[in-house]
């Protein structure tokens, strides 16, 4: 309350030196004053406070500094564009001459900035220490082969299942070069008297009871080829009489490949694949639509090293395939292939 | 067509107002900052400075009114920027030429040195206060506005450092 008061006072002189105070604050000024010996001694009246003013006032009227600064700031205004294209100027020419030492040095090999694949700096950790190395094959002289690695596009025999009195399987023949095959049915038909029956227009081959019989029944016959089978079983009457009749449709099968090739498929796995000296092969298997387009791969063969198992399948997704054509129909397929990494160094070494 | 031609005009008429901004205000602002800062040629450069934060202002805006007010309080900002970068330690000096050796010889009037002794123990806004006042002649509201406080703070300002100045002035009679 007392420090409001003060504050109140000092407002009121402070409005007395200025010559801004009513009467009714210099009558309360005058009575704080003479209650207040503090505020007297630390103030004075209000002629003391006047004087205080007066001071100020005949300090300003005894200056006679003439400063001219006009000038200055009119050379200043008129030097403004001036000074704008100087220093666009030097800006610019600092830029090139930066640009041309850089060059300069980092052309001429002085300087390399960092480490590199080919000048690494490898940490090392001793017992209380750890070390900073700087192993530089720069020195060798002949430059270090950047790692490669190759590619090798596999053939994958695909198991089959044993067609019977078929031609055998040839070894090591790729699934997409093999020709349709004739998908074979057996149907066996049971009468009184029978006996085996078989006819054939070219190379048939005599069914397991040997015997031949003319057919009561008529063969049905598709296409251009007609395979029949005979067979000989013995009925429950004791006679021996048995028919066996072979449809061999001429509908064909062709598998899902990829459009463009074997070529088609281009696995590139991760520089840190070849960095780390990745290798192996990695079978897979993609599953087609009857669009032709790849729905889902899975390896069947893993490399060992997942990123070229992912650089594989990454592959196969991306490309577009032909269908699996059954009869002309395409219906959805299954694809398989294997492809197998080395590193070109060892292959070299090997060679 | 319009705005090219007041392009063209704007920095003729930038020109012209700062001429007579500059003709007009600066040994009044000059000699206020010299009682600011205490340095002849640092109120110098601060005078300039503001004349030039002035042209700066003309050429953007061209049709704003620049009052003494504005160049007032861009020279205390300055001026109280200027002091406290370079930390000038605030005691009495036994030598009295240390404090008014930006006064000029024929300027050492006794009222003017016990000035100028005071302003140099006044806190920034005190100091700023009784120069806008007192010294320049604004009241305590043109003041207020200039400073961004209130009147009565300036009332309050001037009169603790009226009561600085009556501290010095006494030092200075009962002086042998």
């Amino acid at each position: 309350m007392k420090q409001r008061r003060h504050d109140r006072i000092e407002v009121l002189a402070g409005a007395i030196i200025l010559g801004e105070a009513t009467d009714e604050e210099r009558i309360e000024y005058r009575q704080h004053i003479a209650d207040c010996p503090a505020c007297l001694i630390a103030y004075g009246g209000e002629h003391e406070l006047r004087r205080l003013h007066d001071v100020v006032t005949d300090a300003k009227e005894t200056e006679v500094w003439e400063p001219d600064v006009r000038d200055a700031v009119l050379a200043h205004a008129q030097s403004r564009k001036k000074r704008v294209w100087r220093y666009g100027l030097g800006f610019f020419t600092a830029c090139l001459l930066v640009a041309l030492i850089g060059r300069f040095v980092v052309g001429s090999g002085l300087a390399q900035i960092g480490p590199t694949l080919a000048d690494p700096i490898v940490v090392n950790w001793e017992s209380n220490k750890i070390v900073f190395e700087r192993r530089s094959v720069r020195d060798a002289k002949s430059p270090a082969p950047a790692p490669r690695m190759v590619v090798v596009h596999n053939i994958v025999q695909l198991p089959r299942a044993t067609v019977p009195n078929g031609p055998p399987a040839k070894a090591n023949v790729p699934v997409r070069t093999q020709k349709p095959q004739r998908h074979e049915t057996e149907v066996a038909l049971e009468q009184s008297t029978a006996s085996d029956v078989g006819t054939s227009s070219s190379g048939m081959k005599a069914a397991d009871s040997g015997a031949a019989v003319q057919p009561a029944i008529p063969v049905w016959r598709r296409g251009a080829v007609t395979r029949a089978h005979y067979a000989s079983e013995t009925t429950s009457f004791g006679a021996t009489r048995s028919e066996a009749i072979t449809i061999a449709p001429s509908y064909t099968i062709r598998d899902a490949e990829p459009e463009g090739g074997e070529t088609a498929i281009n696995p590139q796995p991760a520089q840190i694949a070849i960095l780390e000296g990745a290798e192996g092969t990695s079978a897979f298997e993609v599953m087609v639509d009857e669009n032709g387009a790849p729905t889902k791969c899975v390896i069947t063969k893993a490399s060992g090293w997942p990123v070229l198992d992912d650089a594989v399948c990454k592959a196969a997704m991306k490309i577009h395939y032909r269908a699996k054509m059954i009869n002309g129909k395409p219906v959805p397929g299954v694809y398989r292939d294997a492809f197998t990494f080395r590193a070109a160094a060892q292959q070299q070494q090997q060679q | 067509m319009e705005h090219v031609y007041l392009t063209a005009v704007d920095a003729p008429v930038a020109h012209v107002r700062i001429e007579a901004l500059v003709r007009e205000h600066q040994t009044k602002l000059a000699r206020y900052v010299r009682r600011m800062v205490g340095d002849a040629d640092v109120a110098l450069d601060i005078a300039q400075d503001v004349f030039f934060a002035a042209y700066r202002t003309l050429q953007n805006e061209p049709d704003r009114p620049l009052t003494p007010g504005w160049l007032y309080k861009t020279a205390t900002n300055n001026a109280i920027s200027y002091l406290r970068r370079k930390k000038i330690v605030r005691f009495t000096p036994l030598d009295r030429d240390w404090e008014v050796r930006g006064l000029r010889i024929d300027e050492r009037s006794a009222a003017s040195l016990d000035l100028q002794s005071a302003m140099h123990r006044l806190p920034y806004e005190q100091a700023a206060a009784i120069m806008l006042t007192s010294y320049a002649g604004y009241s305590s509201h043109e003041a207020a506005s200039i400073l961004g406080t209130t009147a009565d703070a300036v009332r309050q300002r001037v009169c603790r450092a009226m009561r600085t100045l009556r501290l010095v002035m006494t030092e200075r009679t009962s002086r042998p």
